[in-house]
Parts: structure tokens; C-alpha cells; sequence
């Protein structure tokens, strides 16, 4: 009995020891993967919010995500595409929340906004298409939504896009062309409308 | 229109961004129609290729990593052994698996018990003059057959519910400490009552009639007879 309680403290500080050090490791190991991953995270989430705080806000949040759950991915070379589905499951969320949230306050607010409208200078060609650019992509289903982004993001190749979403690369060419299309065919109007003028 | 079998090709060529086919290419050099239509698609999707590069590379301002690794510092992951996913999916589908095979255990058992305990509402009189015997409020609904097994073996069990009991002054005292016992132990139970309190209803036998005295007179004749059994 004596014997355990002298041989105890030492085995207590030997896990202790190499729980510390195991999790240094991890997180070593996670923070570089953070250097190379943070910035692609935090434009999935501006990508879906267009607000840089909220765009912060989500990817600082869905790293930390990441690294709470690190140990359970298996295959390290999977972190991009599991970093960036975690990033815009949590973007697209905050997205849908703020827009219920706008939602209310607009029907609280009506007259106040309706006091003031944007003026002429505001509404310039380039803005407008983009906020109408904006708008088309929020129309598109989700799927062909990341494709997209995620092929125009950091040069990614087709092939890069494919293994970070763990899809065919045909299935990555035919969302591809399908979110262009619909694209193009939501601007369309705004196009011919612009040119009309 | 000639033009119209040309347009959906112009459109998946410009959208593809792959060079003409020969006779895409041919028509778009005779017509002039098409030819603006090919520019425009063209320049369509260039702008959405601009839109999308816009969106998709915005600056990431410096002190975003840096703020990300100061929170990870401070951060805390839970240690010590941890249960794997689909340890917890098998332990819910093991014990969903026994529920319900107790429930179908159960439900068997009860429906078994059902037949067995069914009284009918008409006991016979005499058998309630005498001796004791458990009644259970009970809808009445067992066959004749179960009624006679049950009768032979006289042998009933209790439920939960509350029996109704016709009983002599000297078995009250364990009776309740039988109910007791039903009511504590998950609400089962066998008891068997003894033969011995059955009563068959008895012949009325008169004893014997003595009559002393016995005159009979006729009131109008004055005449005196006596007589004795």
C-alpha cells in the first residue's frame, strides 16, 4: 500500500507529462496548418457573408472547431476539405440567421429605412453589378455554389477542388459549367438591361 | 430561323470557353447576328468569372492568423480516453434492441396473463357465503374455457389493480400482508386459496316437533277429543 502511494504522483505526472506533450505537439502541428489553411478559410466565409468582421468571426470560429476535433481526422491530408466544408456550413448558417434577423428588423423598421434611399452616385455601374452578382449567388444551390467559389479561390485547379470536396473530377467540371450557366443566365437580364439604357 | 439550332451551341461554347466547332465557326463568320450574340455571351461570362474571382480572393487582412493562434493557446481540448462515435450509435442500437425485446417479452407475458386472471362477474353465492375468494375488478371477457382451467386450479394473480376481497375476520392479517407483497414486487403475483373454506349450502333439517296437549273441540257439539304424539 505504501509502495502505491510513493510510486502514484510519479506515473500521475508521467501521463501528465505526456499529455502536455502530446498536445503540443498537436498543436504544433495544427498551427501549421493554420498558416496554410487560415486565409483560404476566411475567404469561404467572406464568400458567403461579404462582410469581412463576420467573415472573421466565422473562420476564427470553425478553426477553432477544427483544432477541438483534430485528433478525430485521420487522414491529415484531408484537412482543406474538411476545414472548408466546417467553414461553410458555419457561414452559410450565420448567413441564414442574419437574414431572418434583417428580415424582422426591416419589418420593425419600415419607414425608417424607406427615409433613405440610396442615391445616384451610390448605385455606380461596377457596385451594382456586383450586388447583383451577389445576388445570383445566393440563388445557387450550395453545392454548386462551393464548387464555384472554390475553383475561382487561390487558382485551385480542378483537380485540387475535387480532392478537397473528396467528389469525382467529373462531377467537380459538371457542377462547374452548371454554375456558370445559372449564373450567367441571372445576369443576363441585368446585362442586356444596362445596355438597353 | 436558321440562327435559333446555332444559339444553344454558341451559348455551351461560350460558357465552356472551348474553341468553335467547324460549323459554329463557319456560321459565325457568315452571320453577323450570331457573331454579336457569341461576343456577347463571351463577354458575359467573363464578367462572371470576374465577379467570381472578386468574390473569391478577398484580402486577408495580417493579423487574422496571428489573432487565430492567440485564441488557440488559450483554447483547451478536452484529454483522456474518448468514445469513438460509433461506440455510442451500437450502445443506443443495443439498447434499443433489448427494449424492445423486453417489450415483446412482456407483451406476450401479459396477454398470457390477461387470459389467466379474467373472473367472471357472477361468482356463485355459495361460494362467496363460506369461504374466501379474490374477486379482481375485472371486465369479464375470458372464455368458459380459461374460467374452468382456472377454477380447477384455483389459482388466480393479482394485478395492479385494486382487488375486491370477500374474506373471513381471521385471514385478514395475511391477506394484507399478501397484498403488501403484490403491491412491492412489480405487480405479480400467485396466491392459491385453499379447498377447505368451500361451503356447500346445506339441506334445512327440522328437529323434532313435540306437541303436548293437543285438543281438538268442536265448539257447536260441546265434544272433547285429546290426543298425544
Amino acid at each position: 500500500m505504501q509502495e502505491l502511494v510513493l510510486i502514484q504522483p510519479i506515473r500521475a505526472a508521467e501521463n501528465d507529462w505526456s499529455r502536455e506533450a502530446a498536445q503540443a505537439a498537436r498543436r504544433r502541428e495544427f498551427e501549421a496548418r493554420l498558416a496554410e489553411c487560415g486565409p483560404l478559410a476566411f475567404r469561404v466565409a467572406r464568400c458567403v457573408l461579404r462582410n469581412d468582421p463576420d467573415a472573421e468571426d466565422v473562420a476564427q470560429e470553425a478553426l477553432l472547431r477544427a483544432y477541438r476535433r483534430f485528433d478525430r481526422l485521420r487522414d491529415t491530408q484531408r484537412f482543406r476539405g474538411w476545414l472548408v466544408r466546417i467553414v461553410f456550413r458555419l457561414a452559410l448558417d450565420r448567413a441564414r440567421s442574419a437574414k431572418r434577423r434583417e428580415l424582422r428588423e426591416t419589418e420593425w423598421a419600415q419607414p425608417a429605412r424607406r427615409a433613405a434611399p440610396p442615391n445616384a452616385e451610390e448605385l455606380a455601374a461596377s457596385s451594382e453589378f456586383q450586388a447583383h452578382f451577389d445576388r445570383a449567388m445566393d440563388e445557387l444551390p450550395e453545392k454548386l455554389r462551393l464548387v464555384l467559389l472554390l475553383s475561382a479561390m487561390e487558382g485551385h485547379t480542378l483537380e485540387e477542388v475535387a480532392a478537397m470536396l473528396g467528389l469525382p473530377i467529373g462531377t467537380v467540371k459538371s457542377r462547374l459549367f452548371a454554375g456558370r450557366k445559372k449564373l450567367a443566365e441571372k445576369l443576363q437580364c441585368y446585362v442586356t438591361n444596362t445596355k438597353k439604357a | 430561323m436558321l440562327c435559333d439550332k446555332y444559339k444553344k451551341g454558341l451559348t455551351e461554347a461560350a460558357a465552356s470557353g472551348a474553341a468553335l466547332s467547324h460549323a459554329l465557326h463557319e456560321h459565325v463568320q457568315a452571320c453577323e447576328h450570331c457573331a454579336a450574340m457569341l461576343a456577347g455571351e463571351r463577354n458575359l461570362f467573363a464578367a462572371v468569372d470576374a465577379g467570381l474571382q472578386k468574390a473569391a480572393n478577398a484580402k486577408v487582412r495580417p493579423s487574422f492568423v496571428p489573432n487565430v493562434k492567440a485564441n488557440l493557446a488559450t483554447e483547451t481540448v478536452p484529454t483522456g480516453p474518448r468514445i469513438p462515435g460509433w461506440a455510442f450509435v451500437c450502445a443506443t442500437g443495443a439498447l434499443a434492441l433489448a427494449v424492445s425485446f423486453l417489450g415483446l417479452i412482456r407483451g406476450a407475458h401479459d396477454k398470457s396473463r390477461t387470459e389467466a386472471i379474467t373472473v367472471p362477474s357472477k361468482v356463485p353465492a355459495g361460494a362467496v357465503e363460506g369461504g374466501s375468494i379474490f374477486v379482481p375488478e375485472r371486465k369479464s371477457h375470458s372464455s368458459a374455457k380459461a374460467f374452468k382451467a382456472r377454477e380447477e386450479q384455483k389459482s388466480f394473480v393479482t394485478t395492479t389493480h385494486e382487488p375486491e376481497v370477500l374474506i373471513q375476520p381471521e385471514e385478514e392479517e395475511s391477506l394484507k400482508r399478501f397484498y403488501a407483497t403484490v403491491s412491492s414486487a412489480a405487480g405479480e403475483a400467485k396466491v392459491v386459496i385453499a379447498d377447505a373454506h368451500e361451503v356447500t349450502p346445506k339441506p334445512l333439517v327440522i328437529e323434532q316437533i313435540e306437541v303436548t296437549d293437543l285438543r281438538i273441540e268442536n265448539l257447536d257439539e260441546g265434544l272433547t277429543k285429546t290426543g298425544t304424539k
